[in-house]
This record gives structure tokens, sequence and C-alpha cells, in this order.
């Protein structure tokens, strides 16, 4: 056995040796090779991720820059530095400063800079100087420096100010927008190489303009100067180029001209516009090119400085006046196509509740409207491309909803298009047209029919409407996306509207999208890129809903998405796209400063608050800047003065208005006005006091300007803008709803205690206002009055003349007391005496001063009756007015009142009661609204010949003439130049018009009572909404907006009931009574106690009831409150009290009564347990409404509620009576309001009503009645 | 039996020498191992802080809500520690109770839950030449939110975080000695595990 211990050979060895090195060997260099590029992937990521993260911040920064500082050697930037001026003292700079150093490290250093000057003139002070030293000590600390980085390995760091040059003089000018450019690279070893990245990105941004009030006027520095400036506060960047921007406007629902916040691009030295026009969105829309020159050429997106306000309105009444008007509107809004390429669509999409799903429905709101017009009209072209001709004939849409933002299944919701079969003569060309609707789906057959050689299915009309022929399309949505639609649609485009849960799919809110439309070609491949126009994604919600929150279901959206976002620009926020959580951020100023909101009107419906139309404009967009001027609120007087001619030109300014003629809604005047005098245009203005208006601001100005919305208001702002600028005025404070209660008394203040002056425009319309600015819309319409009661020429009808009769005899007056110099002179040399700053007092201020500033200090603040926030319906006030011997008047029965050596009575025992019209019922808009078209529409002005303080029944329409003082009557005077007392009429006459688009006629009166044991009174008419309305009060009273309640007034109980709303059907004349309202100051006599076990009040109703026949809805309202005694004796009773109203007959009604209608004869009872009775608002009120016909027929109806005694809790000792302080632990505000639940409705279905009705408020211990 | 001859020699030195040698390899590989195991619970912490601000920073840039991070133990100081880190994302809302967009999301800075792997992790705020201590032996928690524009931490009133600076967090393991830093600049966001 020979042992082999030969073992492995050498070669075996070798080879062993050999493949094993080798496998070792690949096994290394795979693993080696891995994390080497693992770890260069790792790095690039990081590196890719910072370096774009801090060009990012760099961007941010730089995108809300209003100072840049750029200081660069070749192309190595030293520092870049990006201010911002400090919101609390404006000589200092808030400034982020970007550096590197050697170790090439980019820090980003934030420091204030102190002693940041800034003149009109020049850049600031030594900026460059001190943030280099900024610089310099940052890298010298080494301690501190790290705090500052940013970022690592950057290599290069280059930053490139774009906009700007220098002129002759050597200044540099600072053109608009500023392009900064900014690039990165960075540089860094990775395990095996060296990653190198490079970034740019670059901020344009605007020449910013950064508004700020200012105390001392255009001369910051000067103490003399006491004014408030709505100034533009500009960090280190010059502006070469007039800029304007109007201010915003109110926006009102229903037909009334709005003037969209327009901001003109800065960039351009020359900027035009259009203002009005029915849903004046539209006639903006075309018209509105914030162009280059003069020419009509539309923006891009970037060049879009902010804009849009959608109308808000009234979203059910218009439909119907619509939609006929539908054609003739598109014609009117859009004759000219090549008018329409590339036009912005910042398209706010009000809803309308349909049968269980929101429907987003174009007749109802002027956005929507807008792109529905423009589509039906056939004339879409393609967005974004230029002038091509328009491909879309036509085109059908859907509506769809979406249950929820879990809710993916898509419901189709058909919204009534209806298309008309339009034949061409080549066959291969008929289309169809849209036609809007309002009908619904249930009213169309389906049919077929051939079309281009298919057979397809559509919808024949076969409503009640009178169109025929009508096609609706309600295909499915796939039918449109897939091939086979387009081939039998070939061409056809259609436009989707979605509505969707946003962010809270239990309490979020709605929204909608207006997408666009899609259009292909039969010849197109499936995939082909198809076209789609009218980019309504850039509307904002679409863009950043779906962008920046969630993606759009619908797959290929957000490519689009891209193309607009509106959150880039930054602009416009509708509340009522953004869902909670973005509308609280918008609210919160964080995405933007809702410092320009815009109320809509609309808000009052209250079931979301989505649904509340406002919109937020950023911050500068709100105010206006002139040359660096001085700042104001301008008004388009002065816009038209300044700027649409002569050496300033820079603005071509439409109009839109009411064509009489063609009898169109709208129509845009395309020949731009050229000066105010002529323009004959009439336009609402709306300038608003700034958000943060602080009551500083208040206290240091000199000159209030109450600049209001409303109809017709234009005309009287014209007046007194002519009033303010002939007064030289050269600051000016405007206001109107964004005021706030708090405010308002401020100014009151103001103008009592020194004597500021103070102007508004005369006609006030506070629809869709806030409370506050109905207040201080009143009270300015009341001091109007009394400082021009004497100036209406009845021998003139005009309002227009007896406004400028009304201004003239009012600065007569005026001079005559305060000398020439003074006040009013018109001075030609208006803009030199702005500079000058020369004080003015303006109209009122007796009032103020005598009157206001009583109650004010008195710690009664006076409260108009607030408008009726669910129906936007406005009240319109009597006037109290100061006699010869400078005592408040507030009218009463029989006051006599002496004026230049005659005496007037009021007699109010024929219910006479001084009013200033405005109309009734639902149509109160109308009538304003058709005050605003007086002037060159004659028909309009024949049909309401309406004066200002009076008004005058002539021709055969009942005109309406509330003020026997000043207004005779129609015969029986013997000599009109010198009337008697008996002379002057004693009776309110109806107002009435009978444009058609005016169903409700009426006039409102509202009392104006100064309660004596309120701090606070207020009432409403409006029923429950009166409540509302002193919840607005509190709100605008709330910690957030830093204002409270005036003086002292405590925690605000609103007690209030509702009495209900009663019409009379009297059948008297109409010029005489039927319309009558009960005195204002009737009132009064509740105050008087019969017993102390039984408060009772009564009081006769005469001619309380409007005639139901016409279908006049009217309202009205009667106040009671508790006088000192009666809280007095309240106060005894531990259980409270109860509220007794009761209505009676004075004939007998119980035999008019079925059987089936015994103890329920009147439906109108209703109003008083109501839908939402007082009861509801008040829990703790146990109110209940009795209702039953007696056999003496007298007893209508009955209110009981029961008043915890709490509401009646005496304060200290002895101070009850006392107004010094709040009676009742500051709980004594009194709130009564009458109903408005649909009375009309209800009371057509019964008998008329006659008889005396007699109205009886009493407040006892106890329920009983006997 | 000449031929059974004892050996007697033991060990040749050869033996003993390669011997040793295993043995020295196997003793030292398993030391090594343990070590490094031990030194991995900071680094491995950091990396997940380092991550979670990360996260929690992008997160607050580009999604709806107000993201929040709060580190701290859960045993408030107690024995044995259970440091995490909780993230939160609510939307504010007047008036009412801030909504949790998402659930609130617990990160186990230790590790996996249950794991105790780190004995101490301090805050502090690093500014200016002064430390302020955020987090420490009294205080177990400490709260950090970026804003959503720019990634910065939110400093000043309302915050966690007083003032500007660098915030260091250091972390202590339970065995082992290699402790680890995340250093987060407040006024740019940056951060990274170790020091600046």
């Amino acid at each position: 056995m020979k042992m082999k211990n030969k073992g492995f050979s050498l070669v075996e060895l070798l080879v062993a040796i050999t493949i094993a090195a080798l496998v070792a060997g690949s096994v290394g260099y795979l693993l080696t090779t891995s994390l080497r590029m693992f770890g260069n992937e790792a790095t690039d990521i990081a590196q890719q991720q910072e370096l774009q993260t801090s060009l990012n911040t760099i961007i941010d920064y730089a995108m809300e820059t209003q100072t840049v500082v750029v200081n660069n050697s070749g192309t190595k930037t030293n520092y870049l530095a990006l201010g911002t001026v400090k919101s609390s003292d404006s000589s200092k700079l808030d400034a982020e400063i970007f550096f590197t150093d050697d170790q090439n490290r980019l820090y980003m250093c934030k420091k204030v800079i102190d002693d940041y000057e800034k003149t009109q003139d020049t850049e600031p002070k030594n900026l460059d100087d001190k943030v280099r030293a900024i610089k310099a000590d940052a890298l010298g600390d080494a301690e501190s420096l790290p705090q500052y980085l940013l970022a690592e390995n950057v290599t290069s760091f280059y930053a490139e100010l774009n906009g700007t040059k220098t002129e002759d003089s050597g200044k540099r000018i600072y053109n608009n927008p500023l392009n900064l450019e900014i690039t990165l690279e960075f540089s860094k070893k990775s395990a095996t190489k060296e990653i190198n990245k490079k970034v740019s990105d670059k901020a344009v941004f605007r020449n910013t303009l950064h508004t700020k009030i200012f105390k001392n006027g255009l001369d910051y520095d000067d103490p003399s100067k006491n004014s408030l400036v709505l100034s533009t506060e500009t960090v280190n960047l010059e502006k070469n180029a007039a800029k304007i921007q109007t201010p915003g406007t109110e926006v009102i629902p229903r037909r009334n001209l709005h003037i969209l916040e327009i901001v003109p691009d800065y960039s351009y030295d020359y900027a035009q516009y259009a203002i009005g026009g029915y849903k004046g969105d539209i006639n903006n829309y075309r018209n509105v090119s914030y162009g280059r020159s003069s020419t009509y050429g539309p923006v891009t997106a970037g060049e879009l400085e902010g804009f849009l306000i959608q109308t808000g309105g009234e979203k059910g009444d218009e439909i119907g006046n619509l939609t006929n008007k539908s054609e003739d509107m598109i014609n009117s809004f859009y004759p000219n196509s090549s008018e329409r390429s590339d036009l912005p669509s910042l398209i706010l999409t009000p809803k309308v509740e349909r049968n269980g799903y929101y429907e987003y429905v174009g007749e109802e709101n002027g956005g929507v409207y807008a792109i529905d017009s423009y589509l039906e009209a056939g004339n879409v072209t393609r967005a974004g491309r230029g002038n091509s001709k328009p491909k879309v004939k036509g085109f059908t849409k859907k509506y769809e909803s979406w249950g929820g933002k879990d809710d993916k299944n898509w419901t189709e919701k058909v919204f009534n298009p209806v298309f008309e079969y339009c034949a061409s003569e080549d066959p291969s060309k008929d289309y169809y047209k849209a036609v809007p609707t309002t009908s619904g789906k249930e009213e169309y057959v389906l049919k077929k029919a051939l079309i281009d050689g298919n057979e397809v299915e559509y919808y024949e009309y076969v409503g009640n409407e009178e169109i025929e022929g009508k096609v609706a399309l309600n295909f499915e949505k796939s039918y449109y996306r897939n091939k086979q639609g387009y081939d039998k649609w070939n061409g056809y485009c259609y436009a989707v509207s979605e509505s969707h849960d946003m962010v809270d799919p239990n309490g979020g809110e709605y929204y909608a999208v207006i997408d666009g439309w899609e259009s292909r070609n039969l010849d197109d491949p499936d995939d082909a890129p198809y076209e789609w126009g009218y980019d309504f994604d850039m509307s904002v919600a679409s863009a950043t809903m779906y962008s920046k929150y969630y993606p759009h279901p619908d797959k290929g959206r957000e490519e689009k998405d891209k193309k607009a976002k509106s959150a880039d620009f930054g602009w416009v926020w509708h509340e009522a796209e953004a869902g909670s959580e973005l509308n609280y951020r918008i609210n919160k100023g964080e995405y933007y400063t809702p410092i320009g909101k815009i109320d809509l009107g609309e808000k009052g419906s209250g079931k979301t608050y989505a649904l509340g139309t406002k919109l937020y404009l950023k911050n500068h967009t709100r105010n206006g800047l002139i040359n660096n001027d001085l700042f104001k609120l301008y008004v388009m007087q002065d816009t038209l003065e300044q700027f649409v001619d002569g050496d300033k030109k820079m603005l071509d300014v439409l109009n839109g208005r009411y064509d009489i003629t063609n009898n169109r809604y709208s129509e845009v005047n395309d020949k731009a006005i050229k000066n105010w005098e002529d323009s004959g245009n009439y336009i609402q203005l709306d300038v608003r006091i700034p958000a943060d208006l602080s009551d500083e601001d208040i206290a240091n100005c000199d000159m209030v300007i109450i600049g209001t919305a409303g109809d017709g208001g234009f005309d009287f702002a014209n007046g007194w803008a002519k009033l303010i600028k002939n007064a030289t005025a050269e600051t000016t404070y405007s206001a109107t709803n964004d005021i706030t209660f708090h405010q308002a008394t401020e100014i009151y203040k103001r103008v009592c205690e020194e004597e500021i002056g103070i102007a508004a425009p005369y006609l006030l319309k506070t629809v869709g206002g806030s409370a506050g600015t109905l207040n201080m819309s009143k009270m300015y319409y009341m001091c109007y009055c009394v400082s021009n009661y004497d100036l209406v020429d009845s021998a003139t009808q005009r309002p227009q003349i007896a406004i400028e009769q009304t201004v003239r005899a009012a600065k007569e007056k005026k001079i005559e007391e305060q000398g020439d110099d003074n006040y009013w002179t018109r001075n030609p040399d208006y803009m030199s005496n702005i500079e000058n700053q020369v004080m003015i007092k303006g109209c009122g201020r007796d009032f103020f001063k005598d009157y206001l500033i009583t109650i004010i200090n008195e710690n009664k603040a006076l409260s108009q009756p607030l408008y009726d926030n669910g129906t936007l319906r406005n009240k319109t006030s009597d006037f109290i007015y100061i006699d010869a011997n400078g005592n408040i008047v507030i009218p009463g029965k029989n006051t006599t009142i002496t004026e230049g050596g005659k005496s007037y009575t009021i007699r109010y025992e024929d219910d006479v009661k001084p009013s200033f019209g405005q109309g009734g019922g639902s149509t109160i808009s109308d009538f304003e609204y058709n005050f605003l078209l007086y002037g060159k529409n004659n028909f309009l002005y024949d049909r309401y010949r309406a004066h200002l303080t009076g008004y005058d029944q002539k021709r055969n329409v009942t005109d309406f003439v509330y003020n026997p003082k000043y207004h005779l009557k129609d015969s029986g005077v013997e000599d009109r130049k010198n009337p008697k007392e008996d002379d002057y009429c004693g009776h309110m006459y109806k107002f009435y018009y009978d444009d058609g688009r005016a169903s409700h006629d009426g006039i409102y009166r509202n009392m104006l009572l100064y309660n004596q044991t309120s701090d606070l009174f207020s009432f409403s008419m409006a029923g429950n909404h009166g409540i509302l309305q002193l919840k607005t009060i509190n709100q605008n009273s709330t910690p957030a907006q830093k204002i409270k309640i005036p003086k002292d007034v405590g925690e605000i109980q609103l007690v209030g009931f509702s009495v209900g709303e009663y019409v009379e059907n009297s059948g008297g004349p109409r010029d005489n009574g039927r319309y009558n309202l009960p005195s204002d100051h009737e009132s009064m006599t509740y105050s008087q106690c019969k017993t102390e076990k039984n408060m009772f009040y009564q009081h006769e109703f005469e001619n309380l009831w409007i005639d139901p026949i016409e279908g006049k809805e009217d309202e009205r309202k009667k106040v009671a409150y508790i006088s000192e005694e009666e809280l007095k004796l309240a106060q005894k009773y531990d259980n409270g009290m109860f509220v007794y109203i009761l209505v009676k007959s004075d004939e007998n009604l119980y035999d008019e009564m079925t059987k089936e209608n015994e103890y329920n004869p009147y439906l109108y009872y209703n109003n008083l347990q109501g839908e939402k009775g007082i009861s509801e608002i008040f829990p703790e009120w146990p109110g209940e409404a009795v209702k039953y016909a007696k056999e003496d027929g007298k007893y209508v109806t009955e209110f009981r509620a029961h008043i915890p005694a709490s509401y009646f809790k005496a304060g200290p000792e002895d101070s009850a009576p006392e107004f010094i302080a709040p009676t009742n632990e500051g709980k004594n505000i009194i709130t009564a309001q009458v109903g408005k639940v649909d009375v009309w409705t209800q009371f057509e279905k019964t008998e008329e009503m006659h008889g005396t009705i007699t109205f009886y408020i009493c407040v006892r211990d106890t329920l009983d009645l006997d | 039996m000449d031929n059974m001859k004892l050996k007697n020699a033991g060990f040749s030195l050869v033996e003993l020498i390669v011997t040793m040698a295993i043995a020295s390899i196997l003793v030292g590989g398993v030391s090594f191992s343990v070590s490094l195991a031990f030194s991995k619970d900071a680094a491995r912490c950091a990396t997940i802080l380092n991550d979670t601000l990360s996260s929690v920073r992008m997160d607050s840039m580009s999604r709806p809500g107000d993201y929040t991070v709060e580190i701290k133990d859960e045993n408030d100081g107690g024995s044995p520690s259970k440091y995490v880190a909780v993230v939160t994302c609510k939307e504010d809302r007047p008036g009412e109770e801030p909504l949790d967009i998402i659930p609130p999301e617990t990160i186990y800075l230790e590790g996996d839950a249950g794991e105790n792997r780190i004995k101490t992790i301090t805050a502090t705020l690093e500014s200016s030449g002064s430390s302020i201590p955020l987090m420490d032996a009294s205080s177990h928690s400490v709260k950090i939110s970026f804003d959503k524009s720019k990634g910065y931490v939110k400093t000043g009133a309302g915050t966690d975080i007083p003032d500007e600076g660098i915030i260091v967090f250091h972390i202590e393991p339970v065995r082992g000695s290699r402790e680890e830093d995340v250093s987060l600049i407040t006024s740019t966001g940056k951060h990274t595990i170790g020091t600046y």
C-alpha cells in the first residue's frame, strides 16, 4: 500500500488559485463598483436636493422682495440682498443677504438693516455699503457663521438683476418687471468622481410697491401736514412710468355695473380697461387688455398682475331675465372675434343648488356666463395660440359633480345644454349652435338624427319655452373622450365643469372649475395632443387645488394644470373656491392678503362659508400709485381727468352701459372715454378703507371721503367728487364696505371733534356691504340730507340737476357761512392745490358735530337699521335734521320745522313720512340700478323722475314724493313760488315704476330711533336676519379685527322679536295711503306703560297693508323697545316678562273664513311663528305663535315670547335708568325686527285683508291676554 | 512497541502560533463586531432623526397642514428611555380645535418599538456663542416646525425654538461609546448628521 501523498500538482494548485483569485477579484470589483455607484447616486441626489432647496429659498425671498441689492464681480456674486420694509418700522429693512465664502459654502444671513432711508427720488441710503458690512461681519464671526449656512459645496453663486437701465442723468431706473436670475453650481466629490450640478432659476417680480399709510402726507417728515395719506412706500426701486390702479368696486348683485379691480401692468406706459357693463366681468374680459400700447392684445399669464372680480349676484332670480337676453348679450359682448384670443380666464364660478347637487350655471353668474357666452357664441379660439381662426363651431358641455373627495364616481349632472342645429351650405360643415336655456333635462326628448353621415342622438326640447329645434347633447363624458365620440362630433369641443369637495369631505365646500374645452380632429390619432382652449385652468381653484393640494382625478389634467397656476401668479383668490383650510390660510394672509376683499353680496345665504363670495386680492392690488406720487384712492374722475388724455395719458377707459335702443343689458362702448364731464357714464365706485386702517390713521386724517358703492352712486359721487376736487382736498380717505362700525364711529368722532372734512357720494347703496358700511352710509346719508334739505327744486325733475343744485346750494350755504376761501370753492388748479395740501372741510360736519358727538359721548352708539343680510335688501333711512336753532330733530308727529322764516309742520297724522327712496321688495337694486342709468337713458328717466329728496307725481307714472316739507301739492297751490304751509304735500306717494325687469316697488322707510335705555340700539326689518345683523356688528368687533363696539357697550345681548310682516289691502287710492307706512315715530308711543302689571302698548296701524293684487311685496316694520320706566318695571318680575303681539282687525274676518280655516284663518301668521322664530334663535325664549280667528273675527294673530328676567336684570343700584353705564350689565341692546318670510307667497292664497288693523305689542308679566 | 513511541512534545511552535493567531483573530473579530454593533446605535438614531427632519421639512413645504415633529422621551426621563419623534400635521381652524390632517406618526428613534438603545438625546440651541438647552434632563421634549414656504425652522413666540441658531441634538447610546450629533440650522432649515 503505497501511500499516495502526492496532493495537488503545481499546475492544479496554480489553476485553483488563479480561479479563486479571479472569482474573488470579480466579486470585489462588483462590490466596489456597486458601492461607488450608490455613493455617486446618493451624492448626486443629495446635491440636487440641496441645490434646488437653496435656489427655491432664494427665489422665494426674491418673490417677496421690495429691495434688491446685487453686488457682482464678473460672474461672481459677492452678495445678494433681498429685503422688505419692516412692517413695524418703515425706516428698517428686513433683509436676507446671500453670500458665499472661500469654502464653497452659501450663507443666508437675515438681518435688520437700520436707518433704511428711502426717498422718492433716491435709492436707499448706503444700502449697498450696509449689506457689504453685514456680510463682512458675518464672515468674520466664525462662531456664528454656521448658523447662516444655507448650502455647502457651492462652487458658483451668481445673481443677475435685469430690468434696470441707467438714464442719462445717471439715475438708475428699474423697469417692471424686474428679473432676478440666480445660478448656483455645486460640486462635490463622491466616491469616485466629482459631481457637478448647476441650476438656475429666475424670479420675475414687480418693482414692488408697498402700500402703507403715512400720517403726514407726501412729505413724510413734515409735521405741519396732518393728513392721512394712503401712500405707497417704495423701497430702493424707482418707478419710471405712470401706473394706475383704480379702486375696487362694490360688486352688486343684480343688474348693475361692475367695476373690476384693474391693475394695469406696471411695465407699460399705457393701459386700458373697461368698466361696467352688465356682468361687468364679461366686458372686461373682452376689453381689458392690460396690454401694451392701446391694443386689445391679450396679456400672458405672467403679465397679469391680478385681476378678476367675478360678479356675485343673485343666484336664482336672474335666470329668467337673462335667458331670453342671452343672444343679445352674446352679440354685444363679442361683436368682434378678433379680440378674443388668449383672454385670461380667472373665472369664478358660484354655484347654484339644484335638486340634490350643485350646478354651475352660466346664466346665473357672470363669470360662468362669460364662458358660456363666449363659447356659445361659437367664437372659441385657440387659447394660447394667437389669433387663429375659431375652430370650434359649437360645443356641448357637461356639468358634473363629484360627491366628495372619497367619491370618485363621477355623476353626470346635466346642465341643460341646448343646441340648435345649424345647416351650412356645405353639409359637412353643419354644426350645432349652443343656445343657453335654463330648462332641465326632463324637458328634452331623445331623438336621433344624421349628422355628417352619422346617426347621432340628440335631445329635442319639448319644454314650454319658446325654443324650437333645440338639441341637447347629454352624452356620457366618455363619449367625448373616446374616439368614437370625436368621430361623430369631429371638431366639436366640450367644456366641463366639475365640482369637487376640495379639502374636507365632510365640512368642506364645493367649488367649481371650468376646465376649458377640448377639440380633436378626425384625422388625429387617438394619442395626438388635442387642442384645448380657453385656458380655464388658469382658474384659481383648479390650478391650486389640483396642482398643489390634490391631484386632479382626471388623468391628463395635471399637464394642463401646469400651464397656468394662478397660485403662481398669486393674486386672486376666491373664497368660494378655497376650502376650509386654504380659505383660512387666505384669511390669515398666508397666501394672499385679504386686505382687498371684495364683498360680492349674496353672503347672506348663510349656508356655507364658501358661498360667501369674497375675493381676496393681493395687498398691492388694492391701492394705487401715480408716479411715486401721493397715493390716493382714485375715483374714476381722477382717473379720467388725469390719465385718459393729455400728457399723462395712459389709459383708455371704456364703459359698459345699458343700451336703451336695443334694450340690452350691456353694451360696451369701444370708444374710450376721454374726459369726465362728457363721459355720460355711470360708474359705481367703491373705494375702500384698507383693512389695516387704524384708529390712529383716522385720528390723524383731515379729510374724509366716504366713497360708497351704490347704484347711482356714481352720479352722486360725481357731484361730490367735484366738490372734493374743487375743494382741493389733498388727501382723501375713502371708505365703504370695509369700514367697520367702530371705524365709522371713530370717523364720526373725528368729524365731530375736530371738524375734519367729510364728503361722500350721495346715494348710498349698501347691498353686500357690511353692517358697518351701512351704518356709515346711512349716517352719512342723514348728514347729507340735513345739510341739503333745502336744495331741491321741484320744478326740475332730473336727479342730476337736483344733485347739482343741491351741491351748488350747499356750497353757497357753506360759503356764506364760512367764507369763500374755506370751502367748496371751485379751484381749477386742483392738482396744484393737492400739492399744497390745502385742507378743506366737508359737508355734514355740523351735523356730526352737533349730534353725533352727543350720541357717541353719551355712550349711546347709534345704529341704523341694518340691511337684510338674507335678502340683501336695503332699507332706507328717514333722516334726522338740525333745525335752525341747531337742535337735532328726529321727525315726529306734527313736528314743526322753521326755516327761512317759514314754518312747516310735518303732519304725521296723515302718515306722511320722510323717506328717501330706494325701491321696495326684492327689486330694490333694480330701482337703484335704474337710478344709475337715468341720465341719457331717458326711458328710465321717464319712469322715475325721481329727486333726491323729493319726488313728484307727473306724467302717467306714479312717482314718489315723500317729503311734505319740500314738496308742494299737485293742485290747489295758489303760488307755487311762495307756498303756504298748507300747500305742502302731506302724503306719501307711492313710488312706482313699471320697468319689466322690476316687478316690485314700494318704498322702504326705516326708522332711526334713539333708544333711551340702550347702549346700542339697533333694529332690522329683516326678521331673524336682524339678529344676524347685530351679530355682524359683533363680528366687526371681534378681537381679530381689533376693533370694538364703540365706547363702553358691553356684551351685546340681542333682544328682539319678530313682529312679522303685515300687508294691507285697504283698497284705498293708490296715491294716498295704500302704501303708506306707519309713522316712524309712532313707535315712540310704545313707550307708554299703561299699568304696572301690564305694560301694554297699542298702536293703530292704519294702512298697514300692501296691495297683494299687484304682486307687490313689501316689508313693514315696527320697533318696540323697553323704556327706562318699563325696564324698571320689568326688573320687578323674577320670572321675566312676556312679549305679546297681537294683530286685530276691526272688521269681522271670521265670517269670511271657511270652516276649514277656522282657527287658521290667515296664512301669513306664519310670519310670526316663522321658519325660524325667535325661539329658535334664542332657545331660552319659548316663543309661540297663537293664531286663530275668533267669532268676533277680530283677532288675527298673536305671538308670544318669554323674555327671561335676566334680560332685564338691573345694573348697579339706581343706575338702571341712567345712560352712563349699561343698565343691565351691558346687555341693553334691544332689537326689534320684522320678519320677512315670504309673506306674499302665502298671503296670495288668502282673501284680502281689510279693515283697520290694530297692532299691539305688550310686555307683560303674564301670557294671559285678557 | 518500539514503534509506539509516546509523543509528549505538545503543540509544536508552529501549531501554537497558528492556533493563537486564529484565536486572536476570532476574539478580535467578535469584539470588533460587538463594538461595531453598539456603535451603530447612536448613528442609527442620528440617521433616523436626520431623515425625520428631512421628511418633515419637505412635507411642510409641499403639503397642506401644519407639520410638527416632536422629539421626546415617551418615558419622560424614566428608565428605560423611549425616544421617539412624533410627526403631526394639523389644520388650524379658527375657533375650533385643530384638525388632524394626517394621523400622528410615531417614529422610534431607538430602532423599533420596545428597544432601548439610546441613553439620552439632548437638544441645545447654539446661538451666537450661547447655548440654550431645549431638551435635557429636565425637559424631555422639543417641538420643531418648519416654515411652509422657505423651510426654515420656526422660532420665536409660540414655538419651542426661542431664537435663531443651530440646534444640536446630541445622542448618547446605552451601550458603546460612540455618540452622535444631528445639527439643524434654524434660519435655513439645513441639517446634517454631525456638527457644522
